[in-house]
């Protein structure tokens, strides 16, 4: 299994970052990051990012500027 | 009631009185903009004996909101010219509240050279004391030195030599809840300048043995209220990047999408950006012993702070912020995070704000002063600012001082005060509020990234800025903006918060238009009458002319657009 968020979501050899989210029914905008197992990883990489099982991915929407 | 404290430095004499009726149900920018109107002459001399110095509380002070606890910090501004609030974390407004001081007033110059010390002891007793054996000692040692003479149930609100010189980008630090590091700045406008014009070297608030009670038209309602406001905003937070990483994880989203700033506000991107982004940041903590997820204030439920170590382990900076890494950073092109941190901690030490001070860097190098990329000349400079050296005091006056001097023709600022670390032709919005906010180009006065349809389009930017400007203004008023941004969707239960502590109408208007609106265009009214015109409100000709090479945009927001901007 892959969680997004607190979605769990049925893990296959071959899966990406950008699948896992679409499966999560996930479309994260240019201001949400994404975090993948504790780091952050950038939107050009999520088409080619393969995760593993077990993968922790969690939507951090920024809220405001620092 | 809410006590007023009024300093006057030429009679050196300290008064307790009771807060105008006027002011008691007004907090943080809202009273600094309602006072300043009435009681500071717009035309005065920032660093002479008309201008006042002002420290208070937020609306909701000493009750249970969370981050309600902010300083906000007001004077005439010795680099805008125009009316400055700045605030801050820290633990110092929550120690304020606790004695049940609403407003500190500090007015007049001293009548001989000398500096001086506001002690509030934990009986609610405040007396000026001679601090002329801090001279010239920076924030750090200085906190040092209060805590061995004073103890340790204390907060402290100083300023270090580039206060005491009146350098116009001199800030105010205010020590940080948990760890007393004078890390929190009230950094904006050069406000460290007014206190050390006014001899003022710290102000030591003790934790008092009796604890001021703040009196509700009906407590229980709003203890019901708040709670709810406090909730929403620690469920919220749970997903926020700021409390899982820090400020700093702003940079992997204006790093991809050119707001970053690289290289003095050239428009370029900075493929390195990652170099000083989140996981760079979070791998330091991880393996040097620092930390993330720190309240700057008691009851923050946001947690951005951190603390952040150096190679060897050793306590380096903390609060270390989005603004000061990419603007020390890429603005200047520095891909080294632990030289950035370094420069923090110099900043933080002799007071003095990173915005100005990285910008006035970059247009250094783009003078030909010190190379691109340089860390270690940028370090040198900083300490020529910190000696006092013939161009050090130009540096301390900020980026458009030192940019005229070195013929720099790119110089990044609006009202006098240098940009905050978002390119205005990659968030239109955001350049509008550059461009219109009474504050100067200020990030906290309306950021619109990712609010509008589309950052380096046109459509809805005016709109996005007006909103926000008018939020940023009550937000100021009440809490933490950080905080408060996860309370747009339950923005009605802020006048039922007042009603529930002040009595009257539940009616949200009283925050909106009382909080927000009517400051906003009291702070403009003080800026004309200070002689600002609408050309004040302009960015930079380079930002209209020159296309960020990263996206192709220009700031194309034409003049109309801006002067029509406020016509509520």
């Amino acid at each position: 299994m892959v969680t997004v968020n607190n979605k769990k979501i049925e893990f296959y050899n071959g899966m990406t970052v950008a699948d896992a989210l679409k499966a999560a029914g996930e479309v994260p905008d240019a201001i949400v990051l994404v975090m993948v197992d504790g780091k952050i990883l950038p939107h050009n990489k999520f088409d080619v990012e393969l995760v593993a099982e077990n993968t922790q991915i969690k939507l951090l929407p920024l809220i405001t500027g620092g | 009631m809410w006590s007023k404290l009024i300093i006057d430095m030429k009679a050196l004499t300290v008064t307790k009185e009771p807060l105008d009726a006027e002011f008691q149900e007004l907090g943080g920018r809202a009273l600094i903009a309602q006072y300043m109107i009435k009681n500071v002459p717009p035309q005065c001399d920032p660093l002479g004996n008309q201008n006042q110095l002002l420290f208070c509380n937020t609306v909701f002070a000493g009750t249970k909101l969370t981050t309600t606890h902010r300083l906000s910090i007001g004077s005439k501004s010795p680099l805008t010219g125009g009316i400055k609030e700045s605030n801050v974390g820290g633990y110092a407004a929550s120690l304020l509240a606790d004695q049940g001081i609403k407003l500190i007033v500090v007015k007049e110059l001293p009548s001989s050279e000398g500096l001086w010390l506001l002690h509030i002891d934990s009986k609610g007793k405040a007396t000026l004391k001679d601090a002329s054996i801090y001279q010239g000692i920076n924030n750090y040692e200085l906190v040092e030195k209060i805590h061995e003479r004073f103890g340790n149930k204390l907060a402290t609100i100083s300023i270090g030599s580039a206060g005491e010189r009146q350098y116009k980008n001199a800030s105010i630090q205010v020590s940080e809840f948990g760890s007393g590091h004078p890390s929190r700045a009230a950094a904006r406008g050069g406000l460290g300048a007014v206190m050390g014009s006014k001899g003022l070297k710290a102000i030591v608030i003790e934790k008092p043995e009796e604890r001021y009670k703040v009196e509700y038209a009906d407590e229980a309602k709003f203890n019901e209220i708040c709670q709810k406001l406090n909730k929403v905003i620690a469920e919220a937070a749970s997903n926020d990047p700021f409390h899982n990483i820090g400020t700093i994880a702003t940079i992997e989203v204006t790093g991809a999408n050119g707001i970053l700033p690289v290289d003095n506000f050239s428009g370029r991107l900075f493929p390195e950006y990652t170099e000083v982004g989140a996981n760079k940041f979070m791998t330091n903590l991880a393996t040097r012993g620092g930390r993330n997820k720190l309240a700057c204030q008691p009851g923050c439920v946001v947690q951005c702070s951190n603390c952040y170590n150096d190679k060897d382990g050793n306590y380096l900076t903390s609060g270390f912020e989005y603004e000061t890494i990419a603007l020390f950073g890429p603005n200047c092109h520095i891909s080294d995070l632990d030289a950035i941190a370094q420069m923090d901690r110099i900043c933080d030490d002799i007071g003095v704000d990173t915005i100005e001070t990285a910008n006035t860097i970059a247009v250094c190098m783009e003078a030909g002063k010190i190379k691109w990329g340089d860390a270690d000349a940028a370090l040198s400079l900083l300490k020529e600012m910190a000696d006092g050296t013939e161009f050090g005091r130009l540096l301390g006056n900020g980026c458009e001082a030192v940019g005229k001097s070195l013929g720099c023709k790119r110089i990044p600022v609006v009202k006098h005060q240098a940009m905050a670390g978002y390119d205005p032709r990659n968030t239109k919005g955001t350049g509008i509020t550059y461009a219109t906010s009474p504050m100067g180009a200020d990030h906290t006065a309306g950021l619109t990234m990712g609010r509008a349809f589309d950052d380096t389009g046109r459509t809805a930017q005016a709109y996005v800025s007006n909103k926000l400007q008018v939020a940023m203004c009550f937000a100021d008023s009440m809490m933490c903006i950080f905080a408060f941004a996860h309370t747009v969707p339950v923005l009605p239960l802020f006048g039922e918060l007042m009603a529930a502590l002040y009595g009257g109408s539940p009616d949200f208007t009283r925050v909106s238009v009382g909080l927000g609106v009517k400051t906003l265009l009291t702070e403009r009214a003080y800026n004309k009458m200070a002689g600002m015109t609408i050309e004040d409100d302009r960015l930079p000709d380079f930002f209209y002319n020159e296309r960020s090479i990263a996206t192709g945009s220009k700031f194309d927001i034409n003049n109309v657009e801006l002067e029509v901007l406020f016509d509520f």
